[in-house]
């Protein structure tokens, strides 16, 4: 039997039970890691994941360029000093997408604080809270979002202070068990550990040694 | 084994074993075998390309991680504090660069909508 994954008659997609993605449902938790949130509705994932690579690729295509119109014109007036107004738009864009993302599906989104504050253990406290009074003026209430924060030592100081708010964290840029069990250690709601990265890093330094020039560019 | 999916299982053997509530979600992956191989971990982030590929495959899969395989496992506690984490750390050379490649990257990546927000106001 098929299970009818999207009731929009125009567009219905029915995810079939022999699909390796519903068997993966049984017993793992599938999240959607994309900014084209337009993408996701048809594989039903619980939650979504985000980062500023994604959101990025996300507002250079048409379809997200109305987003990206809205987080500028809401902030246009708010502040002179550039630098700061622009850092603003930026937030505000981040949680624009996540709310759009929060209509599609039932679980979490992550967003992500700006990765120049990874080694800020007080200004990655400072912008999280941001970012979560700004999901629960628009009536998003915490559970609902993760806040993503690399897994460095300072980092993971923010997770146990956020933590003990209420305020999940999704601990990123993990590669290794000495970070995984930092962030346990400070009762982080969750970590992503990688997984392609590491292998390119292996593939990078292979090609090194055996005298490949440039083994091109970033998978990001 | 792929590199990247040891290391991930070990993460949630380690977790499971020591009863650490913290989730585990996969997450890069450059293509579905990766994801399979992690079939059972708590979550597993997907890009829609691969989402794609695992809806349209019907082939059989199994759960390869469990709370109760992790517990059956022999793995050694690590006791951490600032410096171990920091020498733990500095002793992976992948872990290092990756870690400080990812934050480079991200940081680019908000300037570049720093950027693309400037032309717009």
């Amino acid at each position: 039997m098929n299970r009818l994954v999207m009731g929009d008659e125009k567009n219905r997609v029915i995810e079939k039970e022999a699909s390796q993605l519903h068997q993966l449902k049984q017993f793992t938790k599938v999240v959607a890691d994309t900014g084209d949130f337009a993408e996701i509705k048809q594989y039903s994932p619980e939650d979504s994941t985000t980062n500023p690579t994604l959101i990025y690729k996300a507002v250079a295509k048409d379809e997200y360029k109305h987003i990206l119109d809205k987080a500028v014109t809401d902030n246009r007036v708010k502040s002179s000093d550039s630098e700061r107004l622009v850092n603003k738009i930026i937030d505000n864009l981040l949680i624009l997408f996540g709310l759009e993302i929060l209509n599609i599906i039932p679980g979490r989104v992550s967003t992500e604080v700006d990765a120049r504050l990874s080694f800020d253990t007080k200004g990655t406290v400072e912008k999280a809270h941001e970012i979560i009074q700004m999901y629960e003026d628009n009536g998003i209430t915490r559970d609902r979002i993760l806040i993503k924060i690399a897994s460095t030592w300072e980092g993971t100081l923010a997770a146990r202070e956020l933590e003990k708010k209420g305020i999940h964290c999704n601990m990123t840029l993990l590669f290794s068990l000495p970070q995984a069990i930092a962030c346990a250690e400070v009762g982080a709601t969750l970590i992503s550990p990688f997984v392609g990265r590491i292998l390119d890093w292996h593939k990078l330094t292979m090609e090194q040694y055996s005298g490949v020039d440039d083994p091109g560019g970033d998978l990001g | 084994m792929i590199r990247g999916v040891i290391s991930v299982k070990e993460i949630y053997n380690y977790f499971k074993k020591y009863n650490y509530t913290t989730e585990v979600m996969g997450a890069s992956f450059r293509n579905t075998d990766e994801i399979i191989e992690l079939a059972g971990c708590d979550l597993l982030t997907i890009s829609p390309d691969f989402l794609r590929v695992l809806m349209d495959t019907e082939l059989p899969i199994e759960r390869k991680l469990s709370p109760e395989l992790a517990r059956e496992l022999k793995m050694e506690k690590v006791i951490l504090n600032e410096k171990k984490f920091r020498w733990l750390l500095n002793e992976d050379a992948m872990a290092t660069e990756k870690l400080a490649d990812g934050i480079r990257c991200f940081a680019i990546d908000t300037q570049n909508l720093g950027a693309l927000i400037k032309t717009r106001l």
